[in-house]
């Protein structure tokens, strides 16, 4: 069903090449998204799922690199954009909402200001139905009164507020993606809620689709359809939501779930973490990333990289285990699976 | 915020009065005698007690000193000692001259540490960069009469394309303000360049690129404003700096300005023009100094908020 | 010291060794100068460089100009140089009694730096001198005036953040003197920005010394300041452009030398000075 996908991403790979080292961020990524679909990115720090979506819309900071890869997006070769045709695809068509709103938001220009130059930045409008769309996208998102926020700064609104105004500026050239990177995870928990909500309300009502990204399960089990979990810059599973959180297939989504506290836990019993810490890039093992943590790796788990197979209609992994389990046979082994 | 403005005048006054009487008293104080340097050389005592009841340094100074100050207020500073005009309508005669050359060459310098600034923060390591950086290493290191020394040698002496000095013509304009402009350029640049890197790096600029806004408006209206607040700070400090380079270049060309008369003065220990001309630069410039202060809060939001407040 | 090293740019090289040249040559002026600076020929004046026993030339009255140059090295380097020390022996304590007095004490004290950096210095400078006869006390003096508020302000602020610091506060806490903590723990971070001020001042006093020379308010005759050198040829502009251009090279180099060895110390200490504060 590729030609009905939104996006198709297949074999992305970035590089940062720094003075003495090269380090792989991403690391052969391939997936697909279906139009107003909603995919959640989980991964701890330095997993890559951010970078992998700067790559969408070649914003990855310098000395960032696409070596390899293809990404098409609604029929388009992202990848062979550039100048004009990459700054109409920014913003309105893939729109990004930001971590941190103190960050994404200009301090010295007010936010009716900073709205009205994105949508005129891709509508040929007058500078009065640009200030009607801005105050229109101002309520879409949840101000009561937009006409009197129109000409406030961002330090004058608070947290929530300034994260609405992202989301606005994001929507308001009616973008067929939104991709949005941790952008509750500066919030409060109650704000969280309020956000994420907004997102899908907007997201059934416009129809865009979202890619979600997070380090926090249970914030991308609240909004997404299909989640994608991401280590050492490499993908290890991917799946419908409900099927990967109630049954993962992963040894590394099942020690993330497991990590996670659990309202039905007794209250003596430690939390289980997984032993370890995440890997630096520059010392990733020639096989699986999770190998030196796991606790069924087997001795190809550290030598050989696991393939991304769909193992069950739907379900895909990255594990030698895994695809044992499921039947599948091992090339470098000649099929079988020894201990 | 009226406040605020009122208690900046304030201030500003109270310096004016304090700077006034300050050169008031150093030059009584003074070795050179005026009298003495006016007369002809070897004058017999009543020739230089005539001109010393001229110019009233045989009175106690106390009351030199309320004569001074009474006529302050009707914009009386005396008359000039050498020559012999009273001092406010010298100083403004040749005032516009001096204004004309102090703001083109703001300007200048302005508009060149701007767009090389952003140009070579744009471009960390390029030919622009190193322009720049070289640029501004030498007109650090160059003493500014030097350089227009050079400049009124190679191209007004030996090329004969633009005038050596004076006011006669537009031109004569240029080279003073090439030579000023030389000497404010490299720490406008260095500022704008380090601020302008920072603020490239910083993540609005980021956002404002994924949201498809043009190259030359996130760099030319975006982050220039947010790169111009600490430029803004350096022109208000680089006033003094600004008015040095004027009187030096004054020097130089033979441009007939305050500083030019400043330096005449110097040799003939002119006082009252020497007095007029510190109190009302000093004036002039202290309220510069407020109105930029004033145009920061217009330019940063943020700073409004700060000054209501104190 | 060790972790120093790799932090020794191009530029603190460069600079040093440039240095070395006006340094040395102030040293040795007696020894390596081809005549006395103040020997005149009226039979060689305004010879070209290159004329036979004058290899830079000489001046309007027979001087040889490189002799003048290379006694002019003395002074641009002694002014300057003393002039830098009184400018931070008199900034270091002002900047510091801000920063330990109290709110106040900062307050007025900060208020008299403000002004004096503001103001613009050549108006003092001819304010001053023409009451006073120029010597070159005078001269040393107005360069302290130039530059003790620069000190002033960059040992006040670095003086502050260190004092903010917790491990400050942990000795404060522990019993120890506000003496104590003031020299033990706070000054010795101060020299880094003090090292790298005293490098861009001194190349500002370089410029400055021989500007006010040019202005004629500088060292007294026949004292070869090349700022004199550059002002006795002020006539001969076009025609002996040698007596001009040469000099001016003497004060470039020594001041980029300086310059350059201040960018080298600020890479070398991480430290960040705004050149603002600088007449």
């Amino acid at each position: 069903m590729a030609d009905q996908s939104l996006l198709t991403v297949s074999g992305l790979t970035v590089d940062f090449a720094f003075a003495h080292t090269r380090l792989r961020a991403v690391d052969s990524l391939s997936y697909t998204l279906a139009a107003g679909e909603c995919l959640g990115i989980v991964g701890e720090s330095g997993s890559g799922k951010s970078v992998s979506t700067l790559a969408l819309l070649n914003l990855l900071p310098s000395p960032g690199r696409i070596t390899s890869g293809k990404i098409t997006f609604d029929g388009q070769d992202l990848l062979s954009l550039t100048g004009d045709d990459l700054r109409q695809v920014r913003g309105a068509k893939i729109a990004m909402v930001f971590q941190d709103p103190n960050a994404s938001l200009n301090p010295l220009f007010t936010i009716g200001r900073q709205l009205t130059d994105v949508i005129r930045a891709h509508w040929r409008c007058t500078r009065k139905e640009a200030r009607d769309r801005a105050l229109e996208v101002l309520s879409e998102v949840g101000f009561s009164d937009p006409t009197r926020r129109f000409g406030a700064y961002p330090f004058e609104l608070s947290v929530g507020l300034r994260q609405r105004v992202s989301i606005a500026m994001a929507l308001s050239c009616r973008p067929q993606l939104v991709i949005a990177d941790e952008p509750t995870t500066n919030l409060d928990v109650s704000i969280q809620a309020q956000i994420i909500d907004l997102l899908w309300e907007l997201k059934e009502k416009f129809g865009f689709a979202i890619i979600f990204i997070s380090h926090d399960l249970g914030v991308v089990a609240s909004i997404a359809e299909r989640v994608m979990i991401m280590y050492g810059g490499q993908q290890l599973e991917l799946g419908p939501v409900a099927d990967v959180l109630n049954e993962p297939l992963n040894p590394y989504t099942k020690a993330l779930l497991a990590s996670a506290p659990t309202l039905d836990a007794r209250r003596s019993s430690r939390l289980p973490s997984i032993a370890g810490a995440p890997p630096h890039l520059s010392q990733l093992p020639p096989g699986c990333p999770f190998s030196p943590r796991c606790l069924v790796a087997v001795d190809i788990c550290h030598k050989v990289r696991p393939e991304w197979l769909e193992v069950v209609p739907g379900r895909w992994s990255a594990c030698h285990v895994v695809a044992a389990e499921h039947g599948r046979p091992i090339p470098a082994l000649g099929g079988r699976l020894s201990r | 915020m009226f406040r605020y403005v009122a208690f900046r005048v304030a201030q500003g006054l109270f310096l004016v009065v304090a700077i006034t009487f300050a050169v008031f008293f150093i030059l009584r104080i003074s070795e050179g005698d005026p009298a003495r340097i006016a007369a002809p050389m070897a004058a017999n005592p009543d020739v230089i007690n005539t001109y010393k009841r001229e110019f009233g340094t045989d009175r106690p100074i106390l009351s030199q000193l309320t004569t001074f100050l009474s006529g302050i207020p009707h914009g009386d500073f005396g008359t000039s000692f050498r020559y012999l005009q009273p001092v406010t309508s010298l100083i403004k005669e040749r005032f516009p001259a001096t204004l004309e050359l102090a703001l083109l060459a703001l300007l200048l310098s302005v508009s060149l540490s701007v767009s090389l600034g952003v140009l070579s923060a744009r471009r960390p390591g390029s030919i622009v960069d190193w322009i720049s950086g070289t640029l501004a290493m030498f007109g650090q290191s160059a003493p500014s009469f030097w350089v227009g020394l050079l400049l009124v040698a190679f191209i007004a002496v030996r090329l004969g394309i633009l005038p050596a000095g004076g006011n006669e013509s537009p031109l004569s304009l240029v080279l003073p303000t090439l030579t000023v402009a030389v000497g404010l350029l490299p720490t406008e640049l260095r500022v704008l360049r380090a601020s302008m890197r920072e603020v490239l790096g910083q993540d609005y600029i980021r956002a404002a690129r994924a949201f498809g806004l043009p190259e030359w408006r996130i760099n030319f209206v975006y982050a220039l404003r947010n790169a111009v607040l600490p430029m803004m700070t350096l022109v208000g400090l680089d006033m003094g700096y600004l008015l040095g380079g004027v009187i030096v270049a004054e020097g130089v060309f033979n441009y007939n300005g305050i500083g030019q008369l400043a330096l005449l003065a110097l040799n003939s220990r002119d006082y009252p023009l020497i007095q007029g001309i510190t109190v009302l630069t000093s004036s002039a410039f202290i309220g510069l100094n407020i109105i930029t202060d004033l145009l920061y809060s217009v330019v940063d939001p943020r700073v409004r908020i700060a000054q209501a407040a104190a | 010291m060790r972790r120093f090293r790799n932090r020794i740019s191009k530029s603190l090289i460069i600079g040093s060794g440039l240095l070395a040249i006006p340094v040395l040559t102030a040293i040795f002026a007696p020894v390596i100068s081809p005549h006395s600076p103040t020997y005149l020929d009226l039979t060689q004046i305004l010879e070209a460089p290159g004329a036979p026993g004058h290899i830079l030339g000489t001046d309007s009255i027979g001087r040889d100009l490189l002799s003048r140059i290379i006694f002019g090295s003395q002074i641009s380097l002694l002014v300057a140089g003393l002039g830098m020390l009184g400018a931070l022996v008199i900034g270091v304590a002002v900047g510091s009694l801000a920063a330990f007095t109290g709110r106040f004490g900062d307050l007025v004290v900060m208020r008299f730096v403000d002004v004096q950096l503001a103001f613009p210095y050549i108006l003092l400078a001819i304010a001053i001198t023409s009451a006073v006869r120029p010597t070159v006390g005078l001269v040393i003096g107005l360069l302290v005036l130039a530059g003790w508020a620069g000190f002033a302000r960059v040992v006040r602020s670095a003086a502050l953040q260190e004092i903010s610091r917790d491990y400050v506060k942990a000795a404060t806490l522990l019993g120890a003197s506000r003496t104590r903590i003031a020299w033990k723990y706070v000054f010795p971070n101060l020299l880094p920005p003090i090292m790298v001020l005293a490098a861009m001042l001194m190349a500002a006093m370089v410029l400055i010394e021989a500007t006010l020379a040019f202005l004629g308010m500088g060292v007294p005759p026949p004292a070869p300041s090349w700022g004199t050198i550059i002002l006795d040829a002020r006539n001969y502009l076009g025609s002996a452009w040698w007596l001009t251009v040469l000099p001016g090279l003497g004060i470039l180099l020594t001041a980029v030398a300086l310059n350059l060895i201040a960018d080298g110390l600020q890479t070398l200490f991480g430290t960040r000075i705004e050149r603002d504060a600088v007449g």
